[in-house]
């Protein structure tokens, strides 16, 4: 299940390059090259017509409170 | 948000672009959302795909080193090969990269060669692993179609550039950037960059 998913779309509108940040329990117990290649695999079709993916943040739900929270508080300080 | 700064400037100038554009264009931003779908649908109950992964005992030269293959049929344009070939020689060009990442320790497939990247996901690749001071070698896949292709069924990847480290596969320039962020590049370079050192 994902959590939170955020897709920029950086090619300025010609649909050829996206930034994604996902969050999600899949990711749990599991390392980045796994992560990326769940993601990879669920864009599969998409990756052909795609010039460029950058998967910026592939997380889970844990490690995003923790991201939060420390914007958070670096926000406060 | 906060924003990574380590990007090359004109992808950052590329990304501001979007992101205004995006402002305007809110409701005609389609193909993001379909790639939302398509991931929020495709994380379901995909089984992870077994990593190749290579033992090796290095030994290797310092100083980077390139590669540089011809394509064993330059008078044929690629579009016009048969396509029967690739798998003909399928054996040697694994043969290859096999060879590659198990005799270099750190082994990159990049668009370019390291001192003229042609693409700024390499450009960042590279500027990675130059922090460590460790010897770097690369092949150009832009050069050579068949030795793409046949690293990215090596890996199991479809992008460039691809990392491999003391023949593990690491991944692309998203994951080499958070392990250099996150102090996992320097710990897998330790030994490496040591030796370095010691022979010199």
């Amino acid at each position: 299940m994902v959590m939170a998913l955020e897709v920029i779309d950086t090619s300025g509108g010609c649909g050829a390059s996206f930034v994604v940040e996902i969050v999600s329990e899949q990711f749990e117990g599991k390392r980045l090259l796994e992560r990326h290649r769940i993601v990879n695999a669920a864009l599969e079709e998409e990756m052909k017509e795609i010039h460029a993916l950058s998967i910026r943040k592939a997380i889970t739900p844990g490690q995003w409170k923790q991201q939060e929270e420390a914007e958070k508080s670096n926000a406060a300080a | 948000m906060k924003k990574d700064t380590i990007y090359p400037s004109y992808v950052q100038k590329v990304k501001q672009e979007a992101e205004s554009l995006l402002q305007i264009l809110e409701s005609s931003n389609i193909m993001a959302r379909l790639l939302s779908n398509m991931i929020l649908k495709g994380i379901g109950g995909y089984p992870v795909a077994n990593s190749a992964k290579i033992i090796s005992g290095s030994s290797y030269h310092n100083g980077m080193k390139y590669f540089s293959t011809v394509p064993n049929d330059p008078d044929t344009h690629e579009d016009f090969r048969p396509t029967s070939k690739l798998e003909n020689q399928g054996l040697s060009l694994k043969d290859i990269v096999e060879l590659d990442v198990k005799d270099n320790p750190v082994m990159i497939y990049m668009k370019g060669v390291p001192d003229f990247p042609q693409c700024g996901f390499s450009s960042l690749a590279v500027r990675v692993l130059r922090h460590y001071n460790v010897p770097i070698s690369a092949r150009n896949i832009l050069e050579d179609p068949e030795i793409k292709n046949a690293v990215k069924g090596f890996s199991s990847w479809p992008t460039f550039p691809q990392i491999f480290i003391k023949g593990e596969f690491i991944g692309g320039s998203d994951i080499i950037l958070t392990m250099h962020q996150n102090g996992e590049l320097k710990e897998k370079l330790k030994d490496i960059a040591t030796s370095v050192e010691k022979s010199e």
